[in-house]
């Protein structure tokens, strides 16, 4: 097998030959990538492959254990979904990103040393932005650029950081890291953006519904997926990561709730599970390392399937805002039935996915002596009722009548929320198949009496709930409305009040892209002066000189590869 | 449409023609209907007054303190559900705004663009199979919709 066919490397060579196929091969090739991709992925053995030694660093691509093998094989899946669920998509920029993208995030979580991991880290970032900047409006543009600003923050973290932890240590292998030095922080910190800890979480929120309906179901299985791995691979068991979990499982509830645009409610929903797989690493007992892959891999299903509903709602609707919508099953009823499993999922209905892992991680709470900790997961799981499996679907295809009528999706939608939802559904029921490929041997068993009555208890009593207050008239109706959160204070509060920094970042801009402009065009005149005819570059040369040129630059390859 | 009275079902008050419902949705106009609501609301009712009940007879497994007392997680399901829901009432007073609050470096105020979308009405709906799909793939038909936009 050659180190190129390594799945990473086999994306990033898809990437690069798409732009040159016909558009039925460009989207052929994002569903055959994907399974060719997860076939060779299968086929390495554990162990560390694919290294190669670059100015003295042996660097890592392929380092190849259960955990990264579970990462693996979900990107897989999500690739390839999200494939099926794009097919009618014929703009290059998206293929290529997609592709790009899910090649990088493949290459991060098989990343066996940190120099590997940064350059996959960023790959994320710039490929993923293009999934916002395709939906080509001046709005998307902007967020693209908050988006790209802080995911490159979080890789500039991560860089800074392993040259501290390098410094200190001598070694870049990318193994438990814990908080031990100011440069395992910073990486934390990296870590911490991606994952979207509270305070660190507004990207997710502002360029998720930014995206295209396609671009945003491929967002919503990567880049967080990728930071939970990290974390579990560098920082399992640091015990803050308990309280940040803790945190960011409620507070996402409050903001999902107030919002009007479903796909704003479905970023923030991703939010509050990101706590729970936080959470489950910070305790990092076996059983919660589990619980958190576990709910990594059915996350990324539900929360695909959710995110595909919601598309296809916009594909056929224009519009995902709660307010302009309802009514819809009449029409949509396979992509209404694909939402109800997405959401019966995530809120861990039992024989859904969200019940075989969310329970690992409440146990291992519940087993570790953080009852507040607990109860806090507790609630959280009523805020997803509340939030999402009550909102999304009831609010889309129930509630009051919109009038609109709109076509059921397409052929390749519906087979891929079929798809998705057979998977959620296949995992609830046999979740023998997904603990067979979990890091650690499970002897777990969810389907006991206690724990399908409990569930049912806390379930059924919060719909109750729902009705109830549905009845008293004190459920809210949606307005369209933009929600603030913390973001507020950089868009809008601190530009108002303080508009002479405002204008000084704003000059500083104008002069930083000045200067480069202006390097740029010094460096554009020299190249036009040397190879114009007659000029040094476009004269015929001796073999003397040549000879001279040759041997100067095999004396650089020779110094670099002593360095 | 066909005015045929027929087809025509009459569910919660609402006249509708059978041809503006997809088949599978016909297993769904109950809950248009206000009776069927209510007896939906009744089982449900009935169906958590039994789950209470095992919680008294059944001795429940426990790892946290408090855990065992009868009722605490219907308890925590109901209160919760209702403080989120009253709560973010209030927040919303706190938090919410016009669209055109951050326009324009922000989605919320403008409409997806059209070009990445395909608004068809459920009487347009094209006969699309798994087999179309499949020759779509095999190249033996057009796909459709030409380049060019945000998601086409």
């Amino acid at each position: 097998m050659t180190n190129l066919l390594a799945p990473p490397f086999l994306y990033l060579i898809a990437a690069l030959i798409c732009p040159f196929l016909s558009s039925r091969w460009r989207a052929l090739l994002l569903l055959g990538v994907p399974v060719f991709g997860l076939m060779i992925m299968l086929a390495y053995p554990v162990g560390d492959h694919v290294v190669w030694s670059v100015v003295g660093f042996d660097l890592t691509f392929m380092r190849v254990d259960r955990l990264s093998t579970l990462f693996g094989i979900i990107f897989s899946i999500a690739a390839l979904l999200s494939g099926l669920y794009a097919w009618h998509v014929r703009d290059t920029v998206q293929q290529v990103a997609t592709l790009a993208y899910a090649g990088a995030a493949i290459g991060g979580v098989f990343a066996g040393d940190l120099i590997s991991l940064f350059l996959w880290w960023e790959g994320t970032a710039v490929a993923s932005v293009f999934l916002i900047w395709a939906r080509r409006t001046p709005a998307s543009t902007a967020t693209g650029m908050r988006y790209l600003l802080v995911q490159v923050l979080s890789g500039v973290l991560l860089l800074a950081g392993l040259l501290m932890h390098y410094h200190d240590t001598g070694s870049i292998a990318f193994e438990h890291l814990g908080l031990v030095s100011p440069g395992t922080f910073l990486i934390f910190l990296s870590f911490g953006i991606k994952c979207a800890f509270p305070l660190l979480h507004n990207w997710l929120a502002d360029a998720y519904p930014a995206a295209t309906l396609t671009g945003t179901v491929v967002l919503s299985a990567f880049t967080t997926k990728m930071a939970v791995y990290a974390l579990a691979r560098g920082y399992a068991g640091t015990e803050v990561l308990i309280y940040i979990g803790a945190l960011m499982t409620l507070f996402p509830i409050f903001l999902a709730l107030v919002e009007d645009d479903l796909q704003r409610v479905l970023a923030y929903s991703l939010n509050s599970q990101l706590g729970f797989m936080v959470v489950g690493v910070g305790i990092g007992s076996e059983l919660s390392i589990n619980g958190s892959a576990a709910h990594a891999f059915c996350s990324v299903l539900y929360q695909g399937l959710l995110f595909m509903s919601v598309g296809a709602v916009v594909y056929r609707t224009g519009t995902s805002r709660a307010s302009q919508l309802g009514g819809l099953y009449r029409t949509m009823p396979v992509t209404m039935l694909c939402c109800l499993v997405g959401a019966a999922s995530i809120s861990a209905v039992p024989l859904f996915s969200g019940f075989v892992s969310k329970s690992l991680i409440l146990d291992a709470s519940g087993y570790n002596g953080n009852y507040v900790v607990w109860l806090a997961l507790l609630v959280a799981s009523v805020g997803v009722l509340v939030h999402t499996t009550i909102k999304v679907p009831y609010l889309t295809f129930f509630a009051k009548d919109s009038g609109k009528r709109p076509a059921e999706a397409p052929i390749h939608m519906r087979l891929a929320m079929i798809l998705t939802a057979s998977l959620c559904v296949i995992i609830g029921v046999f979740p023998g198949l997904l603990y067979s490929l979990l890091p650690y041997s499970v002897d777990y068993h969810p389907y006991t009496f206690d724990h399908v009555l409990v569930q049912l208890q806390l379930l059924l009593f919060a719909l109750l709930a729902f009705v109830v207050l549905k009845k008293l008239g004190l459920y809210p109706r949606m307005v369209q409305s933009t929600s603030l959160d913390t973001d507020v204070i950089y868009r809008k509060w601190l530009p108002d009040r303080l508009p002479a920094v405002t204008q000084w970042v704003v000059n500083l801009n104008a002069c930083a892209r000045q200067m480069a402009l202006g390097w740029l065009g010094t460096g554009y005149g020299m190249v036009e002066r040397l190879t114009r005819p007659g000029a040094p570059l476009a004269r015929g040369w001796s073999v003397a000189s040549m000879m001279f040129v040759v041997i100067v630059l095999m004396c650089a390859v020779l110094v670099l590869n002593l360095l | 449409m066909a005015m045929n009275t027929d087809k025509q079902t009459r569910t919660g008050g609402a006249v509708e023609a059978a041809e503006s419902l997809a088949p599978l949705a016909r297993y769904f106009r109950w809950t248009d209907n206000q009776s069927s609501v209510d007896r939906f609301i009744r089982i449900l009712t009935y169906t958590c007054v039994i789950l209470f009940l095992i919680d008294i007879v059944w001795h429940r497994h426990t790892k946290v303190p408090g855990e065992g007392l009868w009722g605490f997680y219907a308890i925590i399901g109901f209160v919760f559900f209702c403080l989120l829901v009253v709560a973010s009432r209030f927040l919303r007073l706190l938090t919410q705004r016009d669209v055109s609050f951050y326009a324009p470096d922000c989605v919320d105020a403008e409409e997806y663009p059209e070009s990445g979308t395909e608004p068809l009405t459920h009487a347009q709906m094209p006969k699309d199979s798994l087999v179309s799909l499949g020759n779509q793939m095999l190249g033996r038909e057009a796909t459709g919709k030409e380049p060019g936009g945000a998601s086409s």
